[in-house]
This record gives C-alpha cells, structure tokens and sequence, in this order.
C-alpha cells in the first residue's frame, strides 16, 4: 500500500488548493459586485404588482402616442359596473343593458401644455353584435366615415369612433387640445392598430379561383353577386377579386383613398375581366359601396368627366374613350380597360349591365337635381358636398351647381335637414357666420313657409334661406339680383 | 536485485511538481481570464445599436462645378405626330435638348456610376393614363446614362399595390430590361432604417420624419440619382410632381401620413437631394389623380397643350414651375409642401455657408451637453452638414427667370 503524500505533494496540493480557492473566490467576489442583475425586474413592474384588469388596459391603450404626449399620472383606467358611471356622467344602466362589461379609460396629456387633453374610451362588449349596436347608437347624425376598425365615423365635434371585435372605442379631445398635433383621428389610430376589428361572421373559405385581399376574405358568394360572370362565354373571370374596407382602401388606391372616404366609403370589391377571344384585352372592374345613394352620387359626380357621352345605365352613366362609370343604388361603379384593349361602348356595357343587375336602387339618389333651376346651370357643376361647404363647419351634405349668365355668375345650393326645426337652425348658424366673417346681413324676413336672409361680406352677397325641412341659398354672388332670381326658382320648386 | 530497486519509492520529482503546478495556475488563470472576459452582466441590452443611415446628397459631387449661370431649369418642347401620339424620337431629342444648356447628361453622369432612375409606378395603370411615368422616356434616360458611361443602371420604386403588376402594366418593366438596366423590385430585405433628422420630428414645426425605414439599397448602391416623375393632379396635396416622387422610396405603414400630406412631402424634399430631375410632361393626369382612370383627364403637355420634357437642378423650384405651367394652378395657392420644403431645405443649406460659425457653434454644443467624441466627432459632423447643404432650393421660379436661369427651347 502507498504510503500517504510526502511533504512535497502535501505543499503542491496546498498551493493548488489556495489557487482554486483564490481564483474561485475573486471570481465570485467579483460577481458579487454591485449592478442590475440581468434578469431583474424593477419591483413597480413586476407583473404580480400589475392586476389583469389593468394589464389589459394596457395592452388596448397606446403608451406614447406622439412625441410630447403620454398618459395621465394616473396611468390607464379600469371601470365595471356602477363604476362606469364616474367617468362617463350618464348612469351605468345604460350602458350595462347596451351590454357593456368594462370600460376603459385613458387620458393623454401634451407635455408641453398639460390643458390639452385627449381621451380613449374602449368599451368591452359581450361580442361583435352589440359593439356593432353601441357604435351606430353612439353615432352622431352628422358624422362621416372614417377608416378605422369597423363602422369608424367623425363627429362634428372632431370625437372619432369605431367598432371592432368586442370593443367599441371613443376618441374625444377637450376644448383646449382643438388645434393640438396629436388630433383623436391619429390617437384612434393607434388604438385601432391594438386591436383585431373581427366581425360576428366567421371568415368563409375563398375559392381557388379568387384570390382575398385587404381586410376580411370575400366569401365565393359575396364576390359572385358583386362582380358575376357574364353569361355568354365572351368574357372570363372576374379573375383576382378583392375586397377593400376603410383602412385599407389605400392599399388600392394610395391618395386617392381619401376622397371616397370623405364620402362615407363602405367597401370596394374590384375584379378583372378578360375578353375571351383576345387576352390582352382587359377590363377592371371597381365598385365602390358607399354609405347611401346620394353619397355614391356625389362620389360619381365628383370624378365625372366634364363633356362625358352620357350611357344608359344605372341611375347615371357615361362613357369614356378608356371605360364606363355609372352609379346606381349605394354603389359607384368604375369600368377601366387595360392600356391595350381596344373594347367597344358595347362590351364595356355587357360588363356593366351584369353587375348593375345585382345592384338595388331605390332611386333619389339625386334629389336636387329637380329642385335646382335647369336654366342657366354651368354643364357638369352639380356636386355633393359631404362636409365643410364653402368652408363652413356646420354645412354639410349639400347639393351645389354653378349659374351663368354673361358675366354675371353665382353658386346656388341646397340641404335636405332632419325637419323644419333643423333647417331653421341652421339658417341662423349661417345667417350668424355672416357676421362673424366681417359682413353685414342686409336683409332679414320671417314668414309662415320659413325665412329668407341676404348679406354681403366684402362685396360678394349670400342669400339664404328655409322651406319646409330644406335650407338654401346662393353663395358668394357677385350679382344681387341675379342671385335673386335664382333663389327665386329655387325656392318656388320646393313644395312646403 | 535490491528491495529498493523491485519497489521503487512513490514521490514527486521537482520537475513534476512545477509542471503539475504551472499546468494548475495555467489552466486556472486560463479560466479565470475567459470568465471575466467572456461574462455578459447585460446580455441582449449590451448589444451594439446600429445607427440608422443616412442619405448622401447626390447632387454634392456636381455642385462646385455647377456654373453659376448654368439653368437650374431647362425646358423642352415638342410635338406628337399626326395620330397624336408622340414618337419615341421625339422624346429623344427633348431629352436632349432639356439637357443640352446645362451642359448635358456628362454634366451628372461619370463613367463607371452606378445610377438611379425613380420613375413613379405606383399603379397598375397603363402609360396612357399618365398616373405612371411614360415608359419611352424612361428607356431614353436608360440609353443618355449608358451613353454617358454608366456602370450599372437600376430602376426602382416601391409601389403601394403589388409590385409586378405595376411594373408590368406601366410596361416599365418592358422599358427598363429592353434596355438593358437593372429592375429592383421591393422586398424587406433590401428596406433599412434612416435617419432623416436625428430626433422625433415635431409635428407643430410640420415635421413628419425622424428615422423612418426606406427602400435603402438602391440608394446605398447608386453614385447619381435622376428622379422621373410624371405631372400629376392629386387629390391630397394639390399636385404630385417630382417632390412626391420620393414617397416612393419610404416603406413600412405610409399611408398614415396622408392626414398631413403637406408635411411628409415637405420632408421628402429635405430628405432627397437628387443628382438630376426630368419631369416626363407628355402627358399630364389633370383630373382625378393620384390614380386617375380615363384619358379625358389626361392632356398631352397639360395646359401647355405640347409635351414637354423639363431638367432641372432644384426639384422645388421646378415642381413650382410645372404646377404653373403644366397644371395651370397657382403654386400658392394650394401646394403648401412647396413652402415648407423651402424652410427645411434652406435651413440645410444655411448650415453649411460658415464653417467656422459651425465648428464654433458644434463645439460649444458638445461642451454644454458633455458629449464625448471630441474633435474627431466634431469634424465628422462638420463634413457632413457641409455635404448636405450643396445644393439648390427655391421655391420662387420666377427668381431663377429673373437671372436668365430658365431655359426653354422647342424641337
């Protein structure tokens, strides 16, 4: 048996032994140095601190949405119950019975002036189906679409809204934040991009044969009744159908996008047909649904070419040398061949024909053009303004045409309101605008059928006037008395 | 034989043990040096941020030797032929002639440049509805860069919609492989981070871009950039000329600048900073752009009834001149990007007029903010707002006109 170490390992092992240990040691005592561990949590963020309710409210609401702008002091808001009260002023009641589960709530601040406040109110509902019902409840009469979520609109007010999935969100700013960079349209975008805007329907399997784009996949269905096959064998397809919504219409379309939206755009769904007997002839077909007849009148009309070769389809059409438009019903159809087909008037019109079969109308898409003088009307000036006319904030939806005589010329228009009361209302609003832009309201009478008002603002004179549940005028008249006469055939067409 | 030598007594020789020993301490300090050097405190944290890049100025290279009474704008008319249409040699020679005052395209393009050609293919739309640039005046610049000694050719752009469509509908693609250039379609591989200011932009100041992600490896390749935008009505911002043009360039979710059109445009006009403009003004989308859609709202020349092919060396001056003379509209009175790229441009070109006020202001800054970097930062900062600032930027044509710096000829 060996014998136990010698000295001389006893010293080397001791050496070896004193070396681990040091260099174990220093190692440790090194790491044992104060700085962040590297898996540590800073305790106000560890998620046991943070309840589910406010976690979720979290996740819905944007942290930072601009540069300069974040989140009260008090962080996101969570309410249930009669706790939903609070905030809202209204009673709980209401919204417990609309199907509301929680709210929340966040308030954004602007740095640099904290008296500029913008709010998000996202409800969460029981499913899509009541979203989709508080969202048109909450809708206010004069809003227009806006490309966010589902159903989006703008208030009057600026205050934005939409639906998507189970919530509903509300984007308002205060007084002070009007004119403030962050507006609630570019707030309730970046909500809308935190949340999934699903509809009640499940998604339906697309046929080989189409190809989905854009937000929801159109159903084989959906598609075939929009753009059908045109029976007869001479064209194929539609071939590559999509669907556009609001928020991604852009994708289609870029700019452009803008100005159907400002004319309640719902939906496009586009397709291309091909002529069977020579390939490279081409036909796009777009067909935009809008929010109403006259709405979709008035997108056609604003795209329509001055001096157009009117066609006999829909509620208007007209030919173009590379193309059909017509509308009928809440839809604008756009008919555009490819660059090298060379299509007769005629076969744009079988293409037309079939997809105007699918179309309802219920006809008085264009209501005013019986009520605005044919005489002296400047050719293709009828328009449909949806919002701002002339500038003015509360004049929406109105119909306008141009009149000339000579050199004498001027703007006529007219609004169908809700009711007398409204059209009233507004007489007095512009009648008040009169003066506010640094004019003089020269005349001003009352009578049993409404009232009727003339002003002059730099030289340039307003007539306005109500009848019944239509408020009207002529804008910016160089001429009175030419003006006049118009107001005159104007207001004598409408019947009380 | 002894008991000694049959059992051998066990023990460690000197040798053995400083071997042994230098072997432990070795290994030791071994592990000791690859723990303390190989030991991440911060992991993920601690990996280096790349800069986002930034973008040269294109037009640099030439500006020194740009002659003070060289046309910044130089104009060419021509004619179409007796179906109305406009016959590719047409185009050549206003091509030419565009060129030709300003000293022509060996003026801009050296043997061996790679070059740039932004055309706008935006849709799928056919040439004839001039939502797109014309085709043949694209293969016309493909074939004057070759001529010039161009290396490589690339045309680029990234299209909202789906990129082959548009390219083949606009037969740019025709244009560009029939001419033996270089067709880059988009993909987020070649996409990257720029800095086009170095904070988050301020929106009260109509600013739109901070560091934004842009179709970057074309631009990073290309030694000279020509922008070919086409005239255009737009429904957003008035006009799309060769400012909007860029927009192009930017990738990523864009479509949210639309609600302040005027500032985002504006800033592509800082941000850009070409080597040459050729406005493609045969055909001119009056009505209903950006998409467009009938030729009734196309006009061959627009207002000026002729097609034109306008060269320039100051994109803002001459996206005013073209919504004058071309769209017929008042530059003032609705295409505000165009005063504000004025501001933003001219505040770049300020910058750089005293080097020693800048050096003196740069180095104060690193004082007051104790930032490191020392000289070798200041220098380099230094260098490259004096590049940026080589080039022209005004909005006001009419100055340009006043100076005899418009040129405008006929073939």
């Amino acid at each position: 048996m060996r014998d136990g170490p010698g000295a001389r390992e006893r010293i080397v092992g001791a050496v070896c032994l004193l070396l681990t240990v040091g260099i174990v040691g220093g190692f440790v005592l090194d790491a044992r140095r104060p700085r962040p561990p590297f898996f540590s949590v800073p305790p106000e963020m560890q998620i046991a601190a943070i309840s589910p309710e406010v976690r979720h409210a979290m996740s819905l609401l944007p942290e930072q949405p601009a540069p300069g702008w974040q989140l009260d002091s008090s962080g996101p808001e969570v309410y249930a119950g009669e706790a939903m009260a609070r905030p809202l002023g209204e009673p709980a009641e209401s919204l417990t019975e609309a199907g509301v589960k929680r709210l929340f709530q966040g308030r954004y601040l602007d740095r640099e002036d904290t008296r500029r406040q913008l709010t998000v109110r996202v409800f969460e509902l029981e499913g899509p189906g009541q979203a989709k019902k508080l969202a048109e409840a909450k809708r206010p009469r004069d809003a227009v679409g806006e490309p966010l979520g589902r159903g989006g609109w703008r208030g009057g007010d600026g205050a934005i809204g939409f639906w998507g999935g189970r919530y509903y969100t509300h984007v308002s700013a205060n007084e002070a934040a009007r004119d403030a960079v962050l507006t609630p349209q570019l707030l309730a975008r970046e909500t809308a991009s935190r949340q999934v805007a699903f509809d009640e329907e499940a998604p339906r399997p697309v046929a080989s044969a189409t190809e989905g784009a854009g937000g929801a996949l159109p159903s084989t269905e959906v598609a075939q009744a929009i753009l059908p096959v045109i029976e007869g064998g001479t064209w194929i397809g539609p071939a590559q159908v999509a669907t556009f919504d609001p928020t991604n219409l852009w994708e289609k379309i870029n700019g452009r996008a803008e100005a159907y939206l400002a004319y309640d755009f719902r939906r496009m769904t586009f397709g291309t047909y091909r002529l069977k007997s020579k390939a490279t002839d081409v036909v796009d077909a777009f067909v935009y649904e809008m929010g109403d007849a006259t709405k979709a009148f008035g997108m056609y009309q604003s795209e329509r070419s001055s001096n157009a070769t009117p066609a006999a389809i829909g509620a208007d059409g007209y030919a173009s040398a590379s193309g059909l438009f017509f509308c009928k019903g809440k839809s604008y159809v756009q008919l555009i061949g490819g660059e090298e087909a060379a299509l007769s008037a005629e076969q744009y019109l079988q293409i037309g024909q079939a997809i105007a079969s699918g179309i309802e109308d219920e006809g008085g898409a264009n209501w005013a053009e019986k009520l605005l003088p044919q005489e002296g009307r400047v050719a293709d000036s009828l328009e449909f303004i949806t919002q701002d006319a002339f500038s003015l904030d509360f004049l929406s939806e109105v119909f306008s045409a141009r009149y000339r005589d000579g050199d004498d010329e001027t703007t006529l228009f007219i609004h169908r309101a809700a009711d007398e009361k409204a059209a009233g209302a507004l007489f007095d609003k512009y009648a008040t605008s009169i003066e506010t832009l640094g004019g003089k309201v020269l005349k001003r009478e009352q009578n049993e059928e409404g009232a009727y008002a003339e002003g002059d603002i730099s030289g340039e004179y307003d007539i306005i006037f109500w009848k019944g549940r239509y408020f009207g005028g002529a804008n910016a008249a160089p001429n009175l008395e030419f003006a006049r006469k118009r107001i005159e055939s104007l207001r004598g067409a409408i019947e009380p | 034989m002894s008991n000694q030598d049959s059992n051998p007594k066990p023990g460690v020789t000197r040798r053995e043990m400083i071997a042994r020993v230098s072997g432990t301490v070795a290994v030791a300090a071994g592990a000791t040096w690859a723990a303390k050097h190989l030991y991440d405190p911060v992991g993920d944290a601690g990996l280096p941020v790349y800069p986002p890049r930034t973008l040269k100025n294109y037009f640099a290279p030439i500006f020194d030797s740009y002659g003070a009474s060289t046309p910044r704008i130089s104009v060419a008319h021509g004619g179409t032929d007796a179906a109305g249409e406009i016959p590719r040699e047409t185009i050549q020679k206003m091509i030419q002639a565009a060129l030709g005052p300003m000293g022509g395209i060996e003026k801009f393009i050296s043997k061996g440049d790679t070059v740039l050609i932004k055309p706008n293919v935006a849709f799928d739309r056919g040439p004839r509805m001039a939502a797109t640039t014309n085709p043949d005046v694209l293969a016309e610049m493909i074939r004057l860069c070759r001529s010039a000694g161009a290396k490589r050719i690339i045309v680029a752009d990234n299209p909202i919609e789906k990129p082959e469509p548009c390219f083949a509908k606009s037969r740019i693609k025709h244009a560009t492989e029939s001419e033996g250039a270089e067709l880059m379609l988009p993909s987020n591989a070649l996409f990257a981070p720029v800095a086009i200011r170095d904070r988050d932009p301020r929106p009260a100041d109509f600013e739109a871009l901070g560091t934004w992600e842009v179709f970057h490896r074309p631009l990073e390749l290309a030694d000279k950039v020509i922008g070919l935008p086409p005239i255009k009505d737009h429904n957003l911002c008035f006009a799309s000329m060769s400012i909007k043009n860029w927009y192009g360039l930017l990738c990523g979710r864009r479509n949210q600048f639309h609600q302040a059109i005027h500032n985002i445009v504006s800033d592509l006009g800082m941000m850009m900073s070409p080597t040459l403009i050729v406005v493609d003004a045969t055909r001119v989308l009056m009505k209903n752009g950006p998409t467009g859609g009938k030729l009734e709202d196309v006009a061959i020349g627009g207002v000026s009834g002729r097609p034109a092919i306008i060269a320039s060396v100051d994109q803002l001056a001459s996206d005013a001149w073209c919504c004058r003379h071309l769209l017929g509209r008042d530059p003032a009175a609705g295409v505000r990007y165009l005063d504000l790229a004025e501001t933003k441009i001219q505040g770049r070109i300020a910058l750089g007029r005293d080097e020693a006020a800048l050096r003196a202001r740069l180095t104060a800054d690193q004082v007051q903010n104790k930032s490191g970097g020392g000289r070798e930062r200041i220098d380099a900062k230094v260098t490259q707002i004096l590049h940026e600032s080589k080039r022209f930027g005004i909005r006001d044509w009419q100055v340009y006109q006043r100076e005899g710096l418009i040129k405008e000829t006929s073939v």
